[in-house]
């Protein structure tokens, strides 16, 4: 069989039921782009919450009498735990600046002395960002001489850690909805323009065409519907983000996997939906 | 070549043909004559498979139905020309385009299909009117496009549903003589008819239709 015949079979099915094709395009969108509305806000949450992860930080206090050196030594001891990235070392001048920065007043104007303890801020690697690997380091680090306390958000952490499962598998569940949907819809419109071109599939099994061959062109035809919905729902929805940027929030994270998802989404319905529907016509 | 052997046939729980037994011998003309539902058109699609017997066997060449595969069906229908009363051509489509059509089906080549096309459009006269549409065409014309559809790939034999119930007595003997034409060149022709004026002037053996039943002519 001609590739050429039937992908201008396929083509020529848009010129033959305009109007159908126009709705189906355009039905192809709009259930897309709820999708694509929807993988852009999980995606941002997402940014969000690993956002804010990245940004958390162990705050380790040294005995208030250690020497530079030892506090030197401690940090150094830190750094070498597993999951640790990073270690800020402040010792006790630049614990002194930082007051009078948060404070507005330094240190020395209220007491003689400068009070202040060596502090090590801990971050950690992104796989150890959750309250188990934490809570294990900030043992461990509570293990060392010379520790005197540890703080770090504990309870907000808790509480993501606690919420960011269920929150993925509502997000998982409305999303397979979403495309569920989306599929249904979809699948029922291709159906109905088939359906419409009954008369040419009549004909092509009088004259003896196989199954396949009558298949080919409606599949192209799905095929070139999905990749035309999706490219419209790729395009309403950079504009749509376009605006929300500049007009409502303007930290949307804008990234190229919702348009992906769109793309190959919209092409695998396409394609599924006419090699369904004239399958079961056929059948 | 065509073979029915004690043929049954329901639709719809209906019983349609009751022990239906005949014989097309290649290159024959033969009439399947009787009053609407007598089961001419069932007759006809058992032929090009669009139908399976419920009891007995239909055989077509080298394919039986009580062996063939739903895949072969349309390795059949190639080798069976099928005409309709409502000649069941593409709108959007010129005369060249519906016959090419049935050539692009088997796979032909772009330089065999325009070759022969123009041939058979030739042979039922219509090679002057290959670009125009069905709605730019009469009833006769639009039928002997049909019969160009059906004969483009060489069958052994042409099933005609009522050819001319749509068309005006020259119409129809225009039709008929082009029927006659195809017979003559060695293909098989069995037309499904109630038109007594066209079968006493063309005649050919008759196979008696009523309620399902073969009857002696």
């Amino acid at each position: 069989m001609s590739f050429w015949f039937t992908l201008r079979e396929g083509l020529k099915g848009f010129r033959r039921a305009r109007l159908a094709t126009i709705i189906t395009i355009t039905s192809m969108a709009f259930a897309l782009l709820l999708i694509g509305y929807f993988a852009v806000f999980v995606l941002n949450v997402d940014a969000l919450i690993g956002d804010f992860k990245s940004r958390f930080e162990i705050e380790v206090f040294l005995d208030a009498d250690v020497n530079d050196k030892i506090g030197k030594q401690v940090s150094d001891q830190i750094k070498l735990l597993e999951g640790v990235a990073a270690v800020e070392y402040i010792d006790k001048t630049k614990a002194a600046e930082r007051f009078e920065k948060e404070f507005g007043r330094s240190v020395y104007d209220v007491l003689d002395s400068n009070p202040l303890p060596i502090t090590c801020i801990v971050t950690l690697k992104e796989d150890f960002q959750n309250t188990q690997a934490i809570s294990q380091i900030s043992n461990r680090i509570k293990t060392f001489k010379y520790v005197n306390e540890i703080l770090y958000q504990g309870d907000l952490l808790v509480l993501i850690d606690q919420y960011i499962n269920l929150v993925y598998l509502i997000a998982g569940g409305i999303g397979l909805v979403l495309c569920l949907i989306a599929f249904i819809l979809l699948y029922n419109t291709i159906r109905l323009t088939i359906f419409a071109r009954s008369d040419i599939i009549e004909i092509m099994k009088l004259v003896g065409a196989t199954s396949k061959f009558i298949r080919r062109p409606f599949v192209v035809e799905g095929f070139m519907q999905g990749f035309l919905g999706a490219i419209l729902a790729n395009i309403f929805l950079f504009l749509s983000i376009k605006l929300i940027s500049r007009f409502v929030y303007p930290y949307v994270h804008h990234q190229i996997e919702p348009y992906l998802l769109l793309t190959i989404f919209g092409v695998l319905i396409g394609f599924l939906s006419s090699r369904m529907s004239v399958s079961r016509y056929l059948n | 070549m065509i073979e029915f052997y004690n043929v049954n046939a329901i639709i719809d729980g209906k019983d349609i043909l009751k022990n239906i037994s005949f014989r097309i011998l290649k290159g024959e003309f033969a009439y399947l004559v009787g009053h609407s539902g007598a089961g001419k058109s069932t007759i006809l699609r058992l032929i090009y498979m669009d139908l399976m017997p419920v009891e007995g066997m239909v055989i077509v060449g080298q394919y039986s139905s009580a062996k063939i595969k739903m895949k072969d069906i349309p390795y059949l229908r190639r080798h069976v020309g099928v005409i309709f009363q409502d000649f069941k051509l593409l709108p959007d489509r010129n005369v060249f385009e519906n016959v090419a059509f049935a050539m692009r089906v088997i796979g032909a080549n772009s330089s065999d299909i325009k070759r022969r096309v123009l041939r058979v459009l030739a042979e039922v006269n219509l090679g002057h009117k290959r670009n125009h549409y069905s709605d730019e065409l009469s009833g006769g014309e639009k039928q002997r496009v049909a019969i160009a559809r059906a004969i483009i790939n060489n069958p052994f034999i042409v099933l005609a549903d009522e050819p001319t119930g749509n068309l005006d007595v020259t119409s129809a003997n225009e039709i008929m003589e082009i029927l006659e034409k195809i017979n003559r060149q060695g293909t098989a022709v069995l037309m499904a008819s109630h038109n007594e004026g066209l079968i006493k002037k063309y005649p050919h053996r008759i196979i008696n239709l009523k309620d399902g039943a073969m009857q002696k002519t």
